[in-house]
This record gives C-alpha cells, sequence and structure tokens, in this order.
C-alpha cells in the first residue's frame, strides 16, 4: 500500500485511509479482518500525527532561527528605549538650571 | 544675555522638533492596534488543536475494538498536550512587536507628557517665589516688577518645549529605528503565514476531519444528529481558519505600510492625512480579526 523507503506525504497516507474505509464496508469482512484494518487505520493515523508534528516543528525553528537574525536589531532597540530613561536624568539637569538663573539673576542686579 | 539666548534657543528647538497632540494620539492609537494584533496570529494553533481534537473524537469512536478506541483516545490526549505548547513556541517573535508597541505607547502617551509638564510648573513656581524673595531682600536693583512671573513662564514653557523635545526626539528615533525591525517583524511573520507547511497543515485537517467522519458514520450508523451538527460545525471552522490565516496575512502587510506612513509623518515627509488612509486598512484589518475571534470563541 505505501512504500515506506521513500518520504511519505500526508497524501499518501489520505489515500491509504481511504482505501482501508472502502475495504471495512466490505460486508463478507471476518472479525479478525476487521481488527486488523483498524490496526492499520491507527498506524496511519499515527504516521500522520508525526509528520504533522515534523511539519510544525519546522515551522517553529524557520520562525526561531529567523527571530535570532533580529536580536541585533533588538538590542538596538533597547539602548533607544535606554535613551528614554534620560529623561529622568534631564529632571535632574533642570534643577540645576535652576539654581544657574538664581546665579544668573543675582549678577544682573 | 546668555541666559535670554538659551531661552530662545529652547523655545526655537521646541518648535521645531516637538510632536503634536495630534501625532502623538495616531501613535498611540496604532501602538494600541499593534499590539492588540501581535497576539491574534497565535489563534490559528489554538483553533487548529481544537479542531484536531474533535475530529479525533469522531475517528477514535469508529473502532469496534475498545483497546484501539482507547489507544486512540490517549494519542488524542498527547497530541493535544504538544499542540498547546506551541503557541508558546512561536509567542517569542509576536512578543517583540507587542513589547514596541508598548513602549510607543508609553512614550507617546499623555500621562507621561502631562506628568512632565505638573512638574515643570512647580519649578515655574519655584522660581517665581525665589524672585519674589529677592525682591525682598535687596534694596538697590530690584528686579522689574512681573520679571519673576515672565521668567517662570518662559522657563515653564522653555523647558516644556526642551523636555517635549527629548520625549518627542525619543519618540521619533523609537519610531524611525523601529521601522526596520517592524519591517523584518513582518516579514518574518508574513513568510509564517504563507509558509506551504501552514497552509498544507491547515488543509490536512480539512481533509481529515472528512476523512475523520466518513470512519465514523461507516461504522455507525444511522448517524446521530448531534454528529452530523458536530461535522457542519467544524467544517466551518476549517473555513473561517482558512479566512483567518488570510487576513492576519493582509494585516500584517498593512502593519507594514502603516508603520513606515507613521515614521513618515513624525519626520514631516508625509501629512496626517496621507497616513490616514494607510493606518484605517490596518486598524480594519485588525477589527475584522477580532470578530473572526469572537465568532471564533463562541464556537468553542
Amino acid at each position: 500500500m505505501i512504500k515506506m523507503d521513500k518520504k511519505i506525504t500526508l497524501e499518501e497516507i489520505r489515500k491509504a485511509q481511504f482505501d482501508i474505509l472502502v475495504a471495512m464496508t466490505e460486508k463478507s469482512l471476518s472479525p479478525e479482518a476487521m481488527q486488523s484494518l483498524e490496526k492499520t487505520s491507527q498506524h496511519l493515523r499515527n504516521l500522520e500525527r508525526l509528520l504533522v508534528s515534523s511539519f510544525e516543528k519546522r515551522l517553529i525553528v524557520a520562525l526561531k532561527n529567523e527571530s535570532m537574525a533580529l536580536n541585533a536589531l533588538t538590542e538596538e532597540m533597547k539602548r533607544t528605549s535606554e535613551q528614554l530613561s534620560e529623561l529622568t536624568v534631564t529632571l535632574r539637569k533642570i534643577v540645576k538650571i535652576t539654581g544657574q538663573i538664581i546665579d544668573i539673576l543675582e549678577l544682573v542686579k | 544675555m546668555k541666559l535670554y539666548y538659551c531661552l530662545i534657543l529652547l523655545l526655537f528647538l521646541g518648535g521645531c522638533l516637538s510632536v503634536s497632540k495630534e501625532q502623538r494620539t495616531t501613535v498611540q492609537q496604532f501602538a494600541v492596534k499593534a499590539g492588540n494584533f501581535s497576539t491574534l496570529p497565535e489563534k490559528i494553533w489554538m483553533e487548529l488543536a481544537d479542531i484536531r481534537e474533535l475530529r479525533g473524537v469522531y475517528y477514535a469512536n469508529s473502532f469496534n475494538d475498545p483497546l484501539i478506541h482507547l489507544s486512540e483516545l490517549d494519542a488524542i490526549v498527547r497530541e493535544r498536550i504538544s499542540n498547546d505548547k506551541i503557541p508558546t513556541r512561536v509567542r517569542p517573535v509576536f512578543k517583540i512587536l507587542e513589547n514596541y508597541a508598548n513602549g510607543l505607547v508609553q512614550l507617546s502617551s499623555d500621562a507621561s507628557f502631562n506628568a512632565n509638564v505638573k512638574l515643570y510648573g512647580t519649578f515655574g513656581t519655584e522660581l517665581e517665589t525665589l524672585v519674589g524673595d529677592y525682591n525682598q531682600t535687596t534694596e538697590v536693583s530690584k528686579l522689574p516688577p512681573g520679571l519673576g512671573t515672565l521668567l517662570a513662564e518662559t522657563l515653564n514653557l522653555g523647558t516644556n518645549a526642551y523636555l517635549s523635545n527629548r520625549q518627542s526626539k525619543a519618540l521619533k528615533k523609537y519610531v524611525n529605528q523601529a521601522d526596520t525591525l517592524v519591517s523584518c517583524l513582518c516579514s518574518e511573520i508574513e513568510k509564517y503565514l504563507s509558509s506551504g507547511l501552514l497552509i498544507q497543515l491547515i488543509s490536512n485537517e480539512d481533509s481529515g476531519l472528512g476523512e475523520s467522519f466518513r470512519y465514523y458514520f461507516t461504522k455507525r450508523m444511522p448517524p446521530s444528529i448531534k454528529s452530523e451538527r458536530d461535522y457542519i460545525e467544524l467544517k466551518k471552522r476549517i473555513e473561517m481558519l482558512k479566512e483567518f490565516r488570510l487576513q492576519t496575512l493582509h494585516a500584517v502587510k498593512n502593519l507594514r505600510i502603516a508603520h513606515l506612513a507613521l515614521a513618515e509623518t513624525l519626520n514631516e515627509t508625509k501629512t496626517l492625512k496621507e497616513m490616514a488612509a494607510c493606518l484605517s486598512s490596518f486598524y480594519t484589518d485588525v477589527e475584522k480579526l477580532y470578530k473572526m475571534v469572537d465568532e471564533i470563541n463562541k464556537k468553542i
């Protein structure tokens, strides 16, 4: 039904499941034959799960690898964010500026 | 004289670099929408996992052998546990976008600007009091009446302009630098959403749904009305999921355009009016996605 020496695809699994379904509708099917068809179907379902899981992993890996390439940019973003905290430093400086203005005012007199 | 030049320079810089209230509001609205959007793409995985689990139950119920039936139910549980971990593994990429949006909200917030205005207001009052005290204690060359108030006001204006300037500069720099980041993120998310693997995963659930129910209907004749309703419901959810992927892809493309427009508006190479259309397309996409998520949640 399926050649296991090559990479199996989801479509092939689907076709095989369809064949099993057709076989299950045979009226003259013995209980043993039915059980082995069910087992085969379950194995195919497990194979499908593995294939789906590998697709998911490949997608996640692709996304994560690329996000690693973004690390440099993210670092740059962090540095820019840090500049925001400089506003606090500026606030402190303003207090000094106020003091300087008073000094200058004293000179004006 | 130095003071005079300083004040003029501060006011001049303020005029040149400050970000208008309207611009800040626009940045804020954009940031909120972008933040909201960043949580949406992971819904694809959650929805896929739900559909997979429900169709799996019908498939498991098609088995006559109780051992196979039970082991199939166990496999559904294992698969679900594994599927539930996917959003967490994918999230970091979307989290960058969310964090950026949060920073943008903070930086453009009225609260932040108003807090500064309030703070500098006290500097002005302090100065006025000091000038008043000076005039009281100095016999000769009193400062002209009203100078304290004038300087207090000017200082207040100057410092507001200066600091709002710093904030404006930071906001502009933040958005400009982030444009490369947002562009990279969007292209990465676009690739992921249009990936053949993701499309195959969704279409596999579509055909797998038909297959699972064919097994169930073959073995459990006549099928219950509930099973038929479940089939119709799941079929609709698959269709919704396909549409959701396309809509998310559309939103990502518009997010990139909107962010560029936002940066251009802050750099004054684009007007707010010109930017409005770009932002509006992105906002409409996000609203559509939210409606879809609501629909999906109702069905669960």
